[in-house]
């Protein structure tokens, strides 16, 4: 088990370095080779989920990495883990990886940087691999953030365009302020119990070393690192400006597995949080919800009502998990992975035929042109609207009646999330698929994809509609690790939800109808005066909603605003103060060197140059004296000769 | 009137005079070696006298045989010498012989 799961972990790692360094080499840019490595870590992934379902259990396997407080101190490991959350996770993220490589074959052929497009796709891949894998919560951070790498390197693909450069910067940050909340945790984490495995937290927690304030801070830690990457209330500005990445990006990182990791970590760091923790994970998921179901309303762009609408899936998934629903949220990640990657792809499928136009006020009528993405995008639609025998139904059915049971107030939010979600659902599948074209030019030129692009709509559409069937309360929860929760519920909690669906049953699927119903009547009986006449008293909403609620604004007067004012006071303060001194010290130097300098010409220069100076004239004064003429010299030595006899004589008389 | 060695002394002084004004006056190289030969032979002069009016032996007979050997050796160089700067300048003017002034 332990090498299934090694090599289902690093197949995309290989594949990225090869691609990375190789790829424009390899036969097609190496396209069909990334394919194959992903198709063999999908392999491992299904053998690893059947080995799971048969009870199977694999101990986890961990490394040394380092001890931080030297001999003897508790060691810092890495790890990988298998358990039946882990074989979910291996599952949907193989499965729409492998997809969307596929279907990326037809969607971004002719690309400039087709090579490289693939080789970042692995990348994902292994780094969301890697966080599902782990078994200690450092690996699993070390994944977390190769996964916002990644992240940041497809939005960005087009980055010689302005705008997906900046949604890509936009990303990073934007989870990056999450995960200051995430590192906080991991310090606590360090500090209190000096392990991240996740057994010896979980011990810790159980036999109350870990507890108290310490742990409401870790839990809501990483309650913020989940909402950054889950993009849920506050976080949620970067997701619908990623969708500037190539639209395949957008299906797999944006809706079925990047965005999935914050509700994966929280489901499974389930058992660190409080109870105070998950209330807020449940208030923040139902507000989530509901904000982006309003927004997703007033959208025009394909690609942000599915943003949004990803947004507020998400929320839904929060609030499952905050009711304790445990099994349901997970589920709900699942099944929703499946359909809304499959609606991306097909919003993917349409904009190729569109010749790249994401406005869905340009298509209508596109189901004749479009018949396979038309069909598959509506199984899409019906299992997100939660209709009973879709997957969607299930899943959503689930997290509902949690709610309903713990915090009925918040059941009443999702409820009308609910509705809200089928409604502009329907709406976004009228006005692209139904109806007559409102640009014929576009209309005409519509053409299916090839088969790389009709095969991942096919496969997603089944799964879309049978995703629901799967044993999935059983695999989750299938051998037993005594992580899934160890901490505030009990599997006996989780099961007693699955219960009272009946309740609640009635009235999720009346919301799912009636949403759609509703959205069909609207926009597509209603004549478009009856509409604008309609829509004249819900002016304010539809207003606000279109501007997704000033989130985008807020940030930029309350955050960029006095972040800039703050970064323009520090030059200022840098140019003026720190420079001012600088430049003085500067000065000064240079007026000391000058004195130096003076000092240097005229005192000691004078100093060699006199005496330079005077040995030449003295020089010049006895060779003078050199005059070449012997006879001056004789007579020079006879006078002296003479002067010194006289002298002695004189001395001697 | 004896001639005693003051005498000597004086023809000695006169030579050796005469020999200084030679060497000091003439520019012909001959004239000047002629003049040092003046000189020398007043020292030799004055040897002789010494020895024989005051120390008594032989001491400043043989000095003056060393003197005229010498005198003669140098003689010799000294004639070379003029020989070559005859060769080199046409002529034996001792002011002209001044290539090596500084």
């Amino acid at each position: 088990m332990l090498n299934l799961a090694l090599v289902c972990l690093f197949a995309p790692l290989f594949g990225f370095v090869v691609q990375y360094f190789l790829g424009k080499r390899l036969p097609r840019q190496g396209d069909l080779f990334t394919v194959a490595t992903l198709g063999a870590s999908l392999v491992c992934a299904i053998l690893l989920t059947i080995k799971a379902l048969g009870g199977e259990t694999m101990d986890p396997w961990s490394i040394e990495w380092f001890r931080p407080g030297g001999e003897g101190a508790p060691a810092w490991t890495l790890g990988v883990m298998v358990d039946g959350l882990t074989a979910v996770m291996l599952v949907v993220v193989t499965v729409v990886s492998f997809l969307v490589h596929v279907f990326s074959i037809g969607y971004m052929h002719g690309d400039a940087k087709y090579a490289n497009y693939f080789a970042w796709l692995q990348m994902f891949t292994f780094a969301m691999l890697t966080v599902v894998l782990a078994s200690d919560l450092m690996l699993l951070f070390i994944g977390w953030e190769l996964v916002g790498l990644s992240s940041y390197k497809l939005i960005g693909f087009w980055c010689e365009k302005k705008a997906p450069a900046n949604a890509g910067r936009k990303a990073f940050i934007t989870t990056r302020i999450g995960d200051v909340g995430l590192v906080l945790a991991l310090m606590v984490i360090a500090a209190v119990v000096g392990s991240f495995d996740f057994g010896k937290i979980a011990a810790a927690v159980q036999d109350g070393t870990f507890s108290g304030p310490w742990l409401t801070i870790a839990g809501l830690g990483v309650l913020a690192g989940a909402a950054g990457k889950s993009a849920q209330f506050g976080f949620h500005v970067w997701l619908p400006d990623a969708m500037e990445g190539p639209t395949p990006v957008s299906a797999l990182i944006h809706a079925a597995t990047m965005v999935a990791a914050g509700v994966y970590l929280v489901g499974r760091t389930m058992w660190m949080l409080t109870p105070e923790v998950l209330y807020v994970v449940a208030a923040l998921g139902a507000l989530t919800g509901i904000m982006a179901g309003f927004i997703a309303v007033a959208q025009n762009d394909i690609k942000k009502v599915l943003a949004y609408s990803t947004v507020s899936q998400l929320g839904y998934m929060f609030l499952g998990l905050g009711v304790g629903a445990w099994h349901a949220a997970l589920f709900h990640l699942a099944t929703h992975a499946f359909f809304k990657a499959l609606m991306f792809l097909g919003s993917g499928s349409v904009i190729h035929a569109c010749h790249h136009e994401q406005d869905m006020r340009k298509m209508g009528g596109l189901w004749k042109k479009l018949p396979v993405t038309g069909t598959t995008f509506l199984a899409g639609v019906l299992a997100i609207s939660g209709l009973p025998f879709f997957s969607g139904f299930y899943s959503k059915d689930a997290i509902l009646s949690g709610a309903y049971h713990r915090f009925p107030f918040l059941f009443w939010i999702g409820l009308a999330a609910a509705v809200l979600t089928a409604f502009y659902m329907m709406r976004l599948f009228v006005m692209t698929f139904l109806g007559k074209p409102r640009d014929q030019h576009i209309y005409d030129h519509a053409h299916e994809g090839g088969f790389s692009m009709q095969m991942p709509l096919v496969v997603l559409g089944i799964l879309a509609v049978i995703a629901g069937y799967g044993a999935w309360h059983e695999i989750l929860l299938a051998p037993d690790t005594g992580l899934v929760v160890a901490g505030h519920h009990t599997v006996g909690d989780i099961h007693h939800f699955e219960h009272d669906t009946a309740t609640v049953a009635p009235l999720a699927i009346a919301a799912g109808i009636g949403g759609l119903v509703i959205g069909w009547f609207v926009f597509s009986i209603l004549s478009a005066a009856r509409l604008a006449a309609l829509k004249r008293p819900l002016k304010g909403l539809e207003w606000a909603c279109s501007n997704k609620f000033f989130f985008d604004e807020f940030y930029r007067e309350a955050l960029l605003k006095p972040t800039y004012a703050f970064a323009a006071f520090c030059g200022w303060m840098d140019k003026t103060g720190v420079d001012g001194v600088v430049n003085a010290i500067g000065r000064g130097g240079l007026r000391l060197a000058g004195y130096s300098g003076v000092n240097d010409d005229v005192v000691v220069d004078g100093a060699v140059k006199g005496v330079g100076a005077t040995a030449l004239a003295g020089g010049g004064v006895f060779s003078r004296l050199q005059s070449g003429r012997v006879r001056f010299y004789l007579s020079v030595s006879v006078g002296i000769v003479a002067v010194i006899l006289v002298l002695l004589l004189k001395k001697s008389l | 009137m004896t001639i005693g060695l003051n005498a000597y002394l004086v023809i000695g002084a006169l030579l050796f005079s005469a020999g200084v004004v030679a060497v000091l006056s003439r520019r012909n190289a001959v004239a000047v070696l002629i003049g040092i030969e003046l000189m020398l032979n007043a020292a030799n002069v004055n040897l002789v006298a010494f020895d024989r009016f005051v120390s008594g032996g032989i001491g400043g007979q043989v000095f003056t045989l060393f003197v005229l050997a010498i005198a003669a050796a140098e003689a010799a160089v000294a004639l070379a010498i003029i020989l070559n700067v005859f060769d080199a300048h046409d002529r034996i003017d001792v002011d002209r012989v001044n290539s090596l002034k500084g």
